[in-house]
């Protein structure tokens, strides 16, 4: 054992990476990089003896000798995507694929060109220790997009981001920033896509949203994974009073998908929503970890997550919400359900509420079970065949998180991926 | 509600109603815990050669072990070296009637209200007393022992029923299990067994009354329940002990057994000394408990807890068997500065196996409470199902409730669900009680009495009626 932990240290996969890393570091976040970097020696790889890391092991990733890559790759990039977008391949712009139309409202552009500052206001949250991957995206990170949108504003036309992963043994570090002034607005989609077939690609993603005062923001993500894909996604949120937010995550596929959200509701009367739907087949691995603290009063929180686990698949559910002894007047639920259609899936769920405020309404659920046999009994009884009824009853469990969709016009693709895994 | 903070401050006020200490001299093994300690238990009870190996094999281990740090209180970690591991009461000769106890012991057993005399007679409940540590009374045995039921103290059964311990103690609860669990594995000095002979339905409901008396005696008590085929039996477990300023650790371990159609029904109130409203003071209580379910057994745990400055607690049920089925029922109330993380386990293992999950959360003043639980359906329990309500009722501003529910699920026919709220007594449910001439405190009694109505249903009836009185003391002032 001694000599794996040696090999585990997650400052040691630093330094190996150190020598591949070409991008440039914008001047305000040289001071973070440089404590990142610090902070990491002597930071392990998780182990599932960490509680934060109870259900999803990263032995896997702690054995891939990964490097960054910055080949320049033409990667195809989904047609159906259009309006303004942005794209990256590992962790670099790629200009060409990229259509931006910025105005005077607001200021799309990569990462490093940015000189929008926020690292400090979540310097007190960092916990490098729970979570040593985030260290060290912020020891060496990569081009992401930083979307600034000015005060009062409303951009129309949701934003496409598009994050390509491709290569074998590669690993990407976007940093993302997206700061909406106050009474500002906008909308966007990630797309997360790990190329078939191009071998081990490790994406460990970081993304910072600071929403101004009754500022309104929403975000689809997709994740599309590979078979030897890893997908680290984090997210951090800072919400000002009177604000809203809406992240739906929907997990198409992916051998291993981690996905870090935590919100802070930092002002009064804020909305925050998180919602998720995830379905996997064969072995994949879906993890989703959410917290949401509470400090101020008269807000609310909703999350929604509902999973349909197939054939090997193991799925995670950890939620938790923190009520602190200001956040009076506070409206927490949470929900997460799931459907195992197969006897060798594995759903482990964890909804926790830590709450130290007396006048709250809070609340979570969680079930796990299979389809109703009298729903599919009573579809098959009105001639629809059991295959279609079982497709019925999933396509409106889905249902329930595709209704809160920022953007529409992705429907398509999820009912699609659902159509095709239950098909199999 | 403007008068929540006085009724908060009278809360705070409240003393605890059964802190005294009886005296009656007793035995002292030296301070500290080291193999010699343990070999001195062990000859001091007149142990047979495998139970001290058994000691010494769980003293090792535990030195290996940490004190594990996870559960959500917070507490100065006991000096494991600053305690006396054995204290018996003057040994005496076998004892056939009351007349021949101590009439100090008695006393203590009026104050309590459990006069064993009045027990003897009235209620039917066979209690074996436990005082500090080595049973010193033990009643209504004859009458039992007509149908076999075995129900003595731990020593006496090692000592006349070895093959019964040494074939089921530890089967359940390992002696590596946890930290406290090995230490108490390697100390334990007494406590109480039960066995249940095939289809003998045991016609009274046992009892054991557990009380801390002598100052720093960490107490390890030992339960060993055994239902074999086709039996039933309910067992009362109740505590409360005397006022102390020293922090006084309490880690038993209580293992539960029931084979094939068996019924075992396992009722706990606990009240030990909660510290003062300062937080200065009172029981660590770090009991593992767990039962065994084999093919249509059923166990079911129902408990009241109220005392305590720390409560670490989490009566499982291992569902082994096909269509075994377990329960849990749970009020935990918190007040001032006490600490309670508590919940249950239930592993599916077996076929058709449910469980039924009910936790009820009362915190006040600068207490918290957390709820920490886990069910696991593992591959081959087909059909199982889990239905978990974890409720929690904040009464104040500064105190917490905290739910950790853990769900693993790995069988498509399973069905599982949980679910929580956290909430505070409704303005409208008392201002609906107020209109109809009922006084705020009453309608706040009326409200949690309701609130906790399925887990108090689920008490044998001399028990609801104690736990009914718990409630009232532990929340005096805010509660009538």
């Amino acid at each position: 054992m001694e000599t794996l932990i040696e090999e585990t240290k997650i400052s040691a996969l630093a330094t190996s990476l150190s020598g591949s890393f070409s991008n440039k570091i914008p001047d305000h976040f040289k001071n973070t990089a440089e404590r990142a970097t610090g902070l990491m020696s002597g930071l392990e790889f998780p182990s599932t003896r960490d509680e934060y890391w109870k259900y999803t092991r990263t032995a896997q990733i702690s054995k891939v000798d990964w490097k960054f890559s910055d080949e320049i790759f033409n990667a195809e990039i989904p047609a159906h995507i259009s309006g303004p977008k942005i794209v990256f391949v590992n962790g670099h712009l790629n200009s060409e694929l990229s259509d931006l139309n910025a105005n005077a409202n607001f200021e799309i552009g990569p990462f490093h060109e940015s000189n929008l500052d926020v690292e400090k206001e979540f310097e007190p949250y960092e916990d490098f220790r729970t979570n040593p991957f985030l260290a060290l995206n912020k020891a060496m990170p990569q081009n992401g997009y930083v979307l600034r949108v000015s005060a009062k504003s409303n951009i129309e036309n949701t934003i496409a981001v598009v994050n390509i992963y491709t290569g074998d043994k590669v690993i990407s570090q976007p940093k993302n920033v997206v700061v909406l002034e106050k009474g500002s607005s906008a909308k966007i989609k990630e797309y997360h896509i790990h190329t078939k077939n191009s071998g081990k690609t490790f994406a460990n993603t970081h993304s910072s949203f600071v929403v101004g005062r009754n500022a309104q923001l929403g975000i689809d993500i997709l994740q599309y994974g590979s078979d030897e894909s890893f997908h680290l996604q984090n997210a951090d949120f800072l919400l000002d009073r009177d604000s809203r937010v809406v992240q739906n995550t929907f997990t198409q596929e992916g051998n291993w998908t981690r996905n870090n959200t935590n919100v802070r509701i930092q002002g009064e009367n804020v909305n925050a929503n998180l919602n998720g739907f995830y379905i996997p087949s064969g072995t994949e691995h879906i993890d989703n970890h959410t917290i949401i603290d509470h400090e101020k009063s008269n807000s609310e929180s909703n999350e929604l997550y509902r999973g349909v686990l197939l054939d090997k698949s193991v799925g995670v559910f950890n939620g938790k919400v923190f009520v602190r002894q200001d956040a009076q007047k506070t409206n927490a639920f949470q929900s997460n359900g799931n459907v195992l259609i197969s006897d060798t899936a594995t759903m482990n769920s964890k909804p926790e509420l830590e709450i130290y405020a007396d006048d709250v309404k809070c609340s979570h659920g969680s079930t796990t079970g299979q389809l109703n046999d009298e729903a599919i009994y009573y579809l098959q009884t009105r001639g629809v065949p059991k295959k279609l009824a079982r497709k019925m009853l999933i396509s409106a469990f889905a249902e329930d998180v595709l209704k809160h969709l920022v953007s529409e016009d992705i429907r398509g693709e999820i009912e699609e991926k659902i159509d095709t895994k239950l098909a199999k | 509600m403007a008068s929540e903070e006085e009724l908060l401050k009278e809360v705070t006020k409240n003393e605890y109603k059964y802190g005294f200490t009886t005296n009656i001299l007793s035995d002292k093994a030296p301070k500290g815990l080291s193999e010699d300690i343990i070999r001195l238990i062990s000859k001091k009870k007149n142990e047979p050669e495998w139970l001290l190996e058994f000691r010494l094999d769980s003293y090792r281990k535990w030195l290996k072990m940490k004190e594990p740090d996870w559960a959500h209180v917070k507490y100065e970690k006991p000096n494991f070296q600053d305690i006396h591991y054995y204290a018996a009461p003057q040994p005496k000769k076998k004892l056939e009637s009351l007349d021949e106890v101590d009439p100090e012991l008695l006393n203590t057993f009026e104050k309590l209200g459990i006069s064993i005399d009045e027990q003897k007679k009235l209620t039917g409940v066979a209690v074996d007393v436990v005082m500090d540590s080595v049973s010193v009374a033990t009643s209504f045995k004859k009458k039992l022992g007509e149908l076999g039921i075995i129900f003595c103290s731990f020593s006496e059964a090692v000592q006349n029923h070895p093959e019964l311990v040494r074939k089921y103690m530890g089967k359940v609860v390992p002696k590596s299990d946890n930290f406290y669990a090995a230490l108490n594995s390697a100390v334990f000095t007494d406590g109480s067994f039960a066995y249940i002979p095939p289809g003998v339905k045991c016609p009274m409901e046992l009892s054991t009354y557990f009380r801390i008396n002598e100052a720093q005696t960490g107490q390890f008590e030992r339960t060993l329940v055994v239902a074999d085929k086709g039996s039933y039996v309910s067992y009362l477990e109740g505590c409360t002990a005397p006022m102390r300023d020293e922090n006084q650790l309490h880690a038993a371990v209580v293992e539960l057994i029931a084979l094939d159609d068996a019924e075992i029904k396992y009722s706990t109130v606990q009240n030990w000394y909660p510290g003062n409203s300062e937080g200065k003071g009172g029981i660590y209580n770090f009991v593992t408990k767990r039962g065994l379910c084999e093919t249509n057994s059923k166990i079911s745990w129902t408990q009241v807890e109220t005392g305590s400055a720390v409560t670490w607690k989490y009566p499982s049920c291992i569902l082994k068997g096909d269509n075994s089925v377990g329960e849990f029922y749970s009020v935990a109330v918190t007040n001032n500065h006490q600490q309670a993380d508590t919940g249950t386990k239930m592993l599916h293992i077996g076929k058709n196996t449910k469980s039924t999950i009910i936790s009820k959360g009362i915190s006040a003043g600068v207490s918290n409470n957390s709820y920490r639980g886990l069910v696991k359906i593992n591959k081959g329990a087909t059909n199982a199902r889990n239905f978990s309500q974890c409720d929690s009722l904040l009464m104040g501003d500064r105190c917490g409730a905290h739910t950790f529910p853990y769900i693993e699920t790995s069988n498509s026919s399973a069905q599982v669900e949980h679910e929580a709220t956290t909430s505070k007594i409704g303005e409208d449910q008392i201002f609906y009680c107020l209109q109809r001439g009922i006084s705020e405190e009453k309608a706040i009694s009326l409200i949690v009495n309701g609130y906790c109505k399925d887990v108090l249903n689920n008490l044998p009836m001399e028990f609801a009626v104690e736990a009914q009185k718990l409630l009232a003391i532990s929340l005096e002032g805010s509660v009538g």
